[in-house]
């Protein structure tokens, strides 16, 4: 077989946005993976998006990645969350139909030039002294390329675990990958064992849903800057509880979780906890919510969120059948919880290049982050960086004011993570900068210039920019008084003497970007307004904000050589000698964001870089 | 970037000492407190031009005293930190060294880092060290040793009280971020009342400051300042207290016209007195300069001793607005007044000694009453920390009503300013916080 650009190792939803983005920008790939079922598979929940998700997914479309395009077309339901908490925080979630996310996923990477899928295991990887130079796959044999990607999700080892029933196995059923790891091991890569799990899916004619709340979308928004306001059949969702008796047999049953008996040793994520560690660690909670969610219009299974559980058959039986609605539901899957490889993602460049092998790179739940977006924002970095590596261009590493990916993989690389690890607004500190509406405005020019966001997105996104700085020029110009009359009779507030500018108006808690169209003095284009009326009114802590910002840029501006030798560095606590050998920071940015390295140490190694 | 300031000649030694601010607005706070020449009227609005690198001779005016002294303006593209950056020439001393420091970071300055100037002078690319390892021992013997004055500094009691505002405080945050990232699930929740929590917080970050003025009292003594009309004996008594005839004292209503400083130790506690000019309103003019003085010297008191002639009771009205104030009747052995004290009211005979000396043993016990009652912040950084917290909390006060994206914003804000001390950060202990106090995730 030919020798390949780039190699991407696995199909999920790092692999395809690593594949697309390294064949688009140019390069020959191939992405294998175990079986073409797997392509884009949602193991999990059948949702995409979410609060900080939401963010990731638009950023990841911003950027020209596949995931918000695709996630529109499969749609049974949109909210956004937080509407009434800050345009900092509104988050778009989308209830997804599965199999149809999956056939239109297959459907762009079959069909995209340069990119070649091939069903087949990778068994080892092939290295010569240091550099990646080929991946031996399990029916093709040795397969030559320049640079891969490991995005092999949780099928390194994996073993799902029910009750006392232990098996070998990947995800829903597909086979696990048991040959890799140990060449990765040879290769010089530190990994260890996490843990996830996923709730039982229920047959949909079994569950009794007069006795749930039923839960609708809202219709508000699409993920993709590039797809249409389409319209979809919407499938509801159901809100019902768990209750004394349900956690009665959770602990009367403890000594036969996996999660307290010993047989789980991986670590789990407190970001999706299953059932019983929920019932244990809060016990004096009376009731947990249960979301019952569609798995797809063609499926007959619905997906019981907030039930996640490795108990045995029989237990998970007993239990979801205390829940109202659910007494005479029948499984069509257990849950299960699911231990696999990964690896320590401080092994890793903000890059996501690995410290230990030239042109091999990392992407998605092998590098301990869970879910499908952190894995599709970290996929389309990985491709990106893989193939710019081979034009011999300097990395694309995203800051942590630009975007979520960059505190994503900032906080993956510089921290590392004991737990599988979640986005969450809570890490983003210049979370009132990186908002949904503005992920185009920050990402698409970078997109545009690596290649990636086509012609077309960069030139709405030009367009986007030239309407929202005309609104923004409005800012300080009086509005029209009658009209400014009518508006603050209907919210009930009373207007001064002298008539409000236009920016004023704006920044009225009670006066909404709807409400603004009128005063323009010409059409605005609606996105345009809502991200210029978000700039306005929140003018006085973005300002804050950019200079928190500008304190922290000058930092990462200071490159640190990756030849540095901290230890020659005497005036050096041993502790931060320590953790800066281990990291190896790229600049003062991401050295001062390392946990053990004071502010002193900092001083001391400007010095010292100074003197080199 | 914020605009921070430090002492930065060796307190206590030499004649001179230099207090250097730097940062974006390291003018406009030099320009609020230091007036060119010899006014110590705070200009409200119309600025000032500081011509660069020039020595400007004038008045540094703080708080509790003013200075004469000099003031340096090196504009960004020439100053070390590669910022605007401000240098006062002052009188050495620990007393006004401090006081210029206290009056920079009360007007938004924040305290500089162990080796932060040099710091900011290598990110803009200004650093030339001929010795980089002696700025390196310098950084480390300087942070050591502040470490180990902190901990020294830092009694239990104070550690508690901190990290119980810090905690309230993540606890806020925490619910807050909790129902952000987990909107549906928080739904069930109990959150804490926001308001009420950030006032309650503000309020302790108060206490606490307030106990700074004590702290100070600890390093540099009590300012009792006596005032009253002329002639009420304010002198006279000043010369009682330090059994010394240190004011000019004469028949003539007013006869003094400067204040008139001095300090005695009473069982422990140093004692500043200021004398100051009789207050009426006079036509003399280096009589008025003196009463103006003698209103900036009230400013400055810890506690005022209110003189009031008991022999002729006619009197002005007086406001020292909020100050602690000793009622002092003087000359009760020509008016014949039997009870020596009667809560703040004293009397006293500045001829005969009558009194005096429980006056200033109630001088004295201001410091003793309140120290008793536990911790004490003293700590520079950990003032200057409390301060940033104060301003950060008093900025999510005003900013109750708007979205919670903005709030957080000054909360986290003013839990990291605690973290200096805590060692707590609003992104890693928030994240913990979040799922060790509500039951949240899929």
């Amino acid at each position: 077989m030919k020798c390949f650009d780039v190699i991407v190792i696995g199909g999920g939803h790092a692999g395809v946005e690593a594949a697309l983005a390294s064949a688009r920008l140019g390069k020959d790939t191939l992405m294998l993976c175990q079986d073409l079922n797997t392509v884009a598979n949602m193991p999990c929940n059948p949702a995409i998006g979410g609060t900080a998700k939401g963010h990731l997914v638009k950023e990841v479309d911003a950027l020209g990645g596949q995931m918000g395009l695709c996630a529109d077309k499969a749609l049974l339901q949109v909210k956004t969350l937080n509407s009434a908490k800050g345009p900092a925080v509104f988050s778009l979630r989308g209830q997804e139909d599965k199999a149809l996310y999956h056939s239109i996923m297959l459907d762009v990477v079959t069909n995209t030039d340069r990119l070649t899928v091939l069903a087949d295991e990778a068994t080892e990887l092939l290295t010569e002294s240091g550099r990646v130079v080929g991946v031996r796959a399990a029916k093709a044999g040795d397969i030559a390329c320049k640079a891969a990607v490991l995005a092999t999700g949780v099928y390194l080892n994996s073993a799902i675990i029910t009750g006392e029933d232990v098996r070998e196995s990947g995800p829903s059923g597909f086979a696990s990958a048991k040959l890799l790891t140990a060449s990765l091991i040879d290769a010089g890569l530190k990994t260890r064992r996490f843990k996830t799990g996923t709730p039982a899916r229920i047959y949909r004619d079994s569950i009794d849903f007069d006795k749930m709340q039923i839960q609708l979308g809202d219709d508000s928004d699409r993920f993709s800057f590039m797809s249409p306001h389409a319209s979809f059949k919407e499938e509801p969702c159901w809100l019902t509880y768990t209750n004394e008796r349900t956690h009665r047999i959770i602990l009367d049953n403890l000594d036969r979780s996996p999660m307290y008996n010993g047989v789980i040793q991986g670590v789990g994520p407190r970001y999706c906890p299953s059932i019983e560690t929920k019932v244990v660690r809060f016990r004096d909670k009376e009731r947990h919510q249960i979301f019952v969610e569609p798995e797809g219009i063609g499926s007959d299974e619905m997906y019981i969120q907030g039930m996640s559980t490795s108990l045995p058959a029989d237990v998970q039986e007993q239990m979801y059948r205390t829940v109202a609605g659910l007494e005479h539901c029948r499984f069509a899957k257990y849950g299960y919880a699911i231990e696999y490889d990964c690896l320590d993602p401080l092994c890793l460049y903000p890059s996501l290049g690995c410290k230990a092998v030239k042109g091999l790179y990392a992407a998605g739940q092998i590098n301990g982050s869970s879910g499908y977006e952190e894995a599709a924002a970290q996929g389309l970095i990985a491709g990106v960086n893989a193939a710019r590596a081979l034009d011999g261009k300097e990395p694309l590493v995203l800051r942590r004011d630009q975007a979520y990916i960059g505190v994503l993989i900032d906080d993956l690389v510089t921290k590392g993570t004991d737990e599988p690890y979640r986005m969450m607004t809570a890490r983003a500190e210049h979370r009132i900068m990186l908002r949904q509406d503005n992920a185009d405005m920050r990402l698409t020019p970078i997109g545009y210039e690596i290649g990636l966001a086509s012609e077309e997105r960069y030139s709405r996104c030009k367009h986007k920019q030239a309407e929202i700085q005309k609104i923004m020029a409005l800012a300080d110009k009086p509005v029209d008084r009658a009209r400014a009359e009518e508006l603050f009779a209907r919210i009930g507030e009373e207007m001064s003497q002298r008539t409000p500018t236009f920016g004023e108006l704006c920044r009225r808690p009670a006066v909404r970007a709807d409400d603004l169209a009128l005063f323009a003095g010409f059409d605005c284009d609606e996105e345009a307004l809502r991200a210029a009326v978000v700039e306005l009114k929140y003018e006085g802590y973005l300002k804050k904000e950019q200079a928190a910002v500008n304190e922290q840029k000058r930092l990462e501006g200071k490159l640190i050589p990756s030849d540095f030798d901290y230890d020659s560095i005497k005036a050096l606590r041993i502790e931060a000698r320590q953790k800066l050998s281990s990291v190896r920071p790229m600049n003062l940015g991401q050295a001062s964001r390392i946990s053990g390295v004071s502010p002193a140490d900092i001083a001391v190694l400007i010095v010292a870089l100074q003197k080199r | 970037m914020s605009t921070i300031a430090a002492i930065s000649s060796p307190i206590g030694a030499g004649g001179i000492g230099i207090v250097r601010v730097s940062g974006a607005e390291a003018l406009s706070i030099a320009d609020a407190i230091f007036n060119f020449g010899k006014s110590s009227d705070v200009r409200n609005t119309e600025k000032q031009i500081w011509t660069p690198f020039k020595m400007n001779f004038g008045t540094f005016i703080a708080d509790d005293f003013c200075d004469r002294g000099y003031a340096a303006y090196f504009p960004a593209a020439q100053a070390y930190t590669g910022e605007d950056t401000v240098e006062f020439y002052l009188h050495g001393g620990a007393r006004i060294m401090q006081g210029a420091l206290d009056t920079l970071l009360k007007k938004g300055a924040r305290l500089a880092d162990h080796g932060e100037f040099t710091k900011r002078a290598f990110l803009s690319g200004r650093l030339e060290l001929a010795d980089a390892e002696g700025v390196i021992d310098m950084i480390n013997a300087d942070s050591a040793a502040a470490l180990r004055a902190a901990y020294r500094l830092m009694d239990g009691g104070l550690t508690r009280t901190i990290v119980g505002i810090s905690d309230k405080l993540e606890a806020l945050i925490a619910g807050l971020e909790a129902t952000l990232d987990y909107p549906e699930e928080t739904e069930d929740e109990v959150l804490p009342a926001l308001e009420d929590g950030i006032r309650d917080c503000l309020r302790e970050v108060n206490a606490l400051l307030d106990t700074a003025a004590q702290g100070k009292i600890a390093k540099f003594g009590i300012n009792a300042v006596l005032a009253g009309d002329v002639n009420a004996g304010k002198s006279s008594l000043m010369n009682a207290m330090l059994k010394a005839e240190r004011a000019i004292v004469t028949d003539i209503a007013g006869t003094t016209r400067d204040t008139v400083e001095d300090s005695f130790e009473y069982d422990g506690v140093r004692i500043n007195l200021v004398d100051t000019a009789g207050m009426r309103d006079t036509d003399d003019v280096v009589e008025a300069q003196g009463v103006a003085r003698a209103k900036k010297a009230v400013d400055g008191a810890d506690i005022v001793l209110h003189v009031i002639d008991k022999s002729d009771p006619s009197r002005m009205e007086y406001d020292f607005y909020g100050k602690r104030v000793f009622t002092v009747y003087n000359k009760c052995d020509v008016a014949g007044f039997a009870i020596p004290r009667m809560a703040d009211t004293f009397a006293v005979s500045a001829l005969t000694g009558e009194g005096v000396d429980m006056l200033v043993k109630a001088i004295a016990a201001q410091y003793k009453g309140v120290a008793a009652g536990g911790e004490m912040l003293t700590n520079q950084r950990h003032i200057s920390a409390m301060l940033e917290a104060k301003r950060a909390l008093e900025s999510a006060k005003n900013a109750i009503g708007a979205t919670a994206d903005c709030i957080l914003i000054d909360l986290r804000e003013a839990y990291d300013a605690l973290g200096q001390i805590t060692g707590k950060t609003a992104t890693e202990d928030v994240v913990d916080a979040i799922f060790s106090r509500f039951c949240v995730g899929k």
